[in-house]
């Protein structure tokens, strides 16, 4: 994002407030996006306590960035890639996941078959809770840049021009990684839609 | 376009992200292709499903934990400016809070500390402008040396273009134990800290991505210059 296009985001504003010594203008930004960061790892990481301690970290870290902070970009897409970054340092540290690229982006067959027990039996659920257990479940399944894809375009909801930024892809990348997710998704939920 | 094309441009076809002539090319398949239009269907179904999974809401203390690590952060690092709100219901304000402007922070340095200083010694009796003196000399010496310093280290223009440790800025390193170490430019460790940066190459990283990212990103390094440096 050129300069002049970022001074009109009024995000941005606020962290050249906050940069010139306006806590308040901090407080701002930490109420507005507390709850987009919090959903924002909550349904990458699938942990309610990791998302709150995250985001407190991303909190962190803006607040530890001011000094240095220059409007390059909108203030949504530069937090969402501290959040994404952090999110993927974190399933290297705790799961060893390699991070997938465009060819390999896809979720085996035998992964998908295995029977989980942390899924209650149809029988104990009624149609909509299975569907949003599987929703869940099947969004936690697919690889990390196509779930990140699918988070910051569905509930986020960034653009596709914004995705790119926030992940540092192309579009064209971003584009890929949601139609892979949605045939990943399909296979694993596809079932329950018909 | 054929089956296949339309299949692979149905998701952006969806979000509406597709050149006027390539949503009308689908939309004429749509019309007429029975399966393509179940394909379509059913992936509007799956991403309006997705809706399903509702938001979970922050907890309540979410902003009061928020301002406590800053409050202990600026405990730990008292050397530090650390700007907290002036009041609050949460009462982190402690006597060391406070909104505190760069232009503050500034000014206690800088040309005005300088005038200050020299105003000082103008007005001040013998001893005490000779011991003023001495002082503001020992301040100049350190300044120089800093600056020698400095320049043996050509990646010191990253630092200084706002990357990492911008002028009058600071940045919070997460070490791998979990305690974090605010550097700034004025910190003496400063020196130390580039020199762990040139010696792994870090500095073409950082001019592309965020640079708090990469420290953490390469926490291996800092792991190991954690360790050479007794930061734990």
């Amino acid at each position: 994002m050129k300069e002049e296009k970022g001074f009109r985001d009024p995000d941005v504003e606020l962290m050249l407030r906050f940069q010139k010594g306006d806590v308040s203008a901090f407080e701002e930004l930490l109420r507005k996006y507390q709850k987009p960061l919090v959903n924002f790892v909550y349904r990458f990481l699938h942990s309610r306590e990791e998302a709150e301690e995250i985001a407190q970290e991303i909190f962190l870290r803006v607040y530890a960035s001011a000094g240095s902070y220059r409007p390059e970009a909108k203030f949504s897409t530069w937090i969402y890639r501290i959040a994404t970054n952090l999110c993927l340092n974190e399933i290297r540290k705790t799961k060893g996941v390699v991070l997938d690229s465009l060819e390999t982006g896809g979720i085996d067959d035998e992964a998908m078959s295995l029977p989980d027990k942390s899924v209650p039996s149809p029988q104990e659920l009624t149609e909509y809770s299975q569907l949003v257990e599987m929703i869940k479940k099947a969004i936690d399944r697919l690889p990390p840049r196509q779930r990140l894809a699918v988070i910051l375009n569905k509930y986020q909801g960034l653009s596709y021009r914004e995705i790119a930024e926030v992940m540092e892809c192309s579009e064209g990348a971003v584009k890929s990684y949601l139609h892979r997710a949605k045939e990943n998704l399909l296979k694993l939920c596809g079932e329950l839609l018909k | 376009m054929d089956c296949k094309d339309v299949r692979r441009e149905l998701t952006a076809f969806i979000d509406g992200c597709l050149a006027p002539r390539d949503i009308e090319q689908i939309a004429d398949h749509l019309s007429s292709c029975s399966l393509c239009r179940a394909a379509y269907e059913l992936e509007k179904k799956l991403w309006s499903s997705l809706s399903l999974w509702a938001d979970v809401e922050p907890s309540e203390d979410f902003e009061e934990k928020f301002w406590r690590r800053i409050k202990a952060e600026s405990e730990q690092w008292p050397q530090q400016e650390f700007l907290l709100p002036i009041s609050s219901s949460t009462d982190i304000a402690g006597p060391t809070a406070g909104a505190l402007s760069q232009q503050e922070t500034a000014g206690r340095f800088g040309i005005s500390g300088f005038l200050a200083s020299l105003l000082m010694v103008l007005t001040a009796g013998w001893k005490r402008k000779v011991s003023l003196a001495v002082i503001i000399l020992l301040v100049f010496l350190a300044a120089a040396y800093y600056q020698h310093v400095r320049s043996q280290h050509p990646g010191v223009t990253a630092l200084r273009s706002g990357d990492v440790v911008a002028h009058g800025g600071t940045a919070m390193v997460s070490l791998p134990d979990g305690r974090k170490v605010v550097l700034s430019e004025t910190d003496k460790e400063v020196v130390s800290i580039i020199d762990f940066l040139e010696r792994y190459n870090m500095f073409k990283e950082m001019d592309a991505v965020n640079n708090l990212e990469v420290l953490t990103v390469n926490h291996r390094e800092l792991e190991k210059v954690a360790d050479e440096m007794g930061w734990r």
